[in-house]
């Protein structure tokens, strides 16, 4: 059973840790990703957990190793764990809020008072990600039966050619799912200009509050004890 | 029924706006992550190399909805994206690229013309593909701490702070998006318009 955390909290608890990321070392950066693991546990989405944390963990024991020895490919090898481990937290963070109905997101949403095409925007975008590798997946396979995909290697000598085969379908494609998406707006009355109402009811639960205090105080505890010394 | 035609963008546009920005970074994120192995090399080529290819996305969503707003927009949901990935200093850098591209834009009318779309298309990118030396002219302690902690400070810091490489990848930035804004114009009247489904540029 999925638990559904608050649209707004997921938000909130999404951009703090991107801030966090920032400013954060090596240590703390395994630590967020540890905190993002257990949301994942937390919002119900086991096998994303599972496979996330055997990326991370493979990360940072190849970093561990990176430490060890001192050759310069080596430290090249650091760079992409960073890379890994600094961007991870916030993917996983945004890979919860994917699961979130677009009704219940947009009702969260309104309830913050942003401006509508606003909102709009940013649940289809959010949306969108994992349907353009569909899309991608699909173009590349036709592609491939014509000789003409750029994962074959003999096509690597004309890359703008295969860009092209690429780009054009995909773009096509985008403006078909652009319009039909705007049509069923439509019918749904995006273009109302009244308060949308909404079958979601948007109320923070005390286990919305619970899980944000808990954050603060997992934050502040890695923030002010630098545990681990990397 | 009102008159179909605004000038303001509407539900539709946002839309579009939206999902080709989406592609538009993705292509991006995908393009800059092939080009990693090779930083060591092609640091300063990278950007212009990465951002040659978004031209022709831009475009197309340019001329399909050739109003006012979109590259502000474009810039806007771009620098959201960073914001959440984790580097929010680039907001504000997308956002004034895009303003000064939207004030270019509207001087000249140019929303379905090439010659404005790549000036400001060339200006938004300039001040979005320099971020980096922006934030280090800022704040150099800052952009060197972050940069310590990654372990790969040998022959990229001497890229960032050579006027000679400066020199060099600004004008491979500046020539890769006008080239690339050609290249998306020619696919434009190749694909596009033959199919229909933008007006004639």
């Amino acid at each position: 059973m999925k638990k559904s955390i608050d649209p707004r909290i997921q938000f909130l608890l999404l951009i703090v840790q991107s801030v966090l990321v920032l400013c954060a070392g090596m240590g703390q950066l395994i630590l967020l990703n540890v905190f993002a693991l257990f949301y994942l546990v937390y919002a119900g989405l086991y096998q994303t957990a599972c496979k996330m944390g055997a990326v991370i963990a493979t990360t940072v024991a190849l970093y561990g190793y990176m430490l060890l020895s001192d050759q310069q490919w080596v430290k090249f090898l650091g760079f992409l764990c960073f890379l890994v481990l600094r961007f991870g937290p916030v993917i996983i963070m945004a890979r919860v809020l994917q699961e979130v109905p677009t009704g219940r997101l947009m009702a969260a949403m309104q309830s913050l008072r942003l401006p509508k095409n606003f909102i709009l925007t940013l649940a289809v975008t959010l949306r969108f990600f994992p349907i353009i590798k569909m899309e991608n997946d699909t173009i590349q396979m036709s592609a491939r039966l014509r000789g003409l995909s750029y994962s074959q290697p003999r096509n690597w000598l004309r890359p703008l050619q295969v860009f092209e085969y690429t780009f054009v379908p995909l773009m096509m494609r985008t403006m078909k799912i652009a319009d039909e998406l705007t049509a069923s707006a439509m019918t749904k009355g995006i273009d109302c200009p009244d308060q949308r109402t909404s079958i979601y009811q948007t109320r923070l639960t005390s286990k919305d509050l619970i899980l944000v205090a808990f954050f603060i105080g997992y934050m502040v505890c890695i923030f002010t004890f630098n545990f681990l010394e990397v | 029924m009102k008159k179909k035609k605004t000038a303001t963008l509407i539900s539709k546009d946002y839309l579009t706006i939206g999902l080709y920005t989406v592609v538009g970074f993705v292509v991006m994120m995908v393009l800059s992550m092939a080009t990693l192995p090779f930083m060591v090399w092609f640091y300063p080529y990278a950007t212009a190399f990465v951002l040659f290819f978004t031209c022709p996305i831009y475009l197309l969503m340019a001329f399909k909805v050739g109003k006012k707003g979109t590259l502000l927009l474009f810039g806007a949901i771009n620098g959201v994206f960073y914001a959440i990935m984790g580097t929010i200093y680039i907001l504000p850098i997308t956002l004034l690229g895009g303003f000064i591209g939207e004030v270019i834009l509207a001087k000249t009318n140019g929303y379905r013309k090439l010659g404005p779309q790549t000036i400001a298309f060339t200006i938004y990118n300039l001040l979005y593909g320099f971020s980096n030396y922006i934030i280090l002219a800022i704040s150099a302690d800052y952009y060197f701490k972050m940069m310590e902690n990654t372990g790969y400070t040998d022959n990229h810091l001497e890229y960032l702070t050579d006027p000679f490489w400066i020199m060099i990848s600004t004008v491979a930035l500046i020539a890769a998006i006008c080239l690339g804004c050609l290249f998306g114009y020619k696919l434009l009247n190749k694909h596009f318009v033959k199919a229909g489904v933008i007006k004639s540029a």
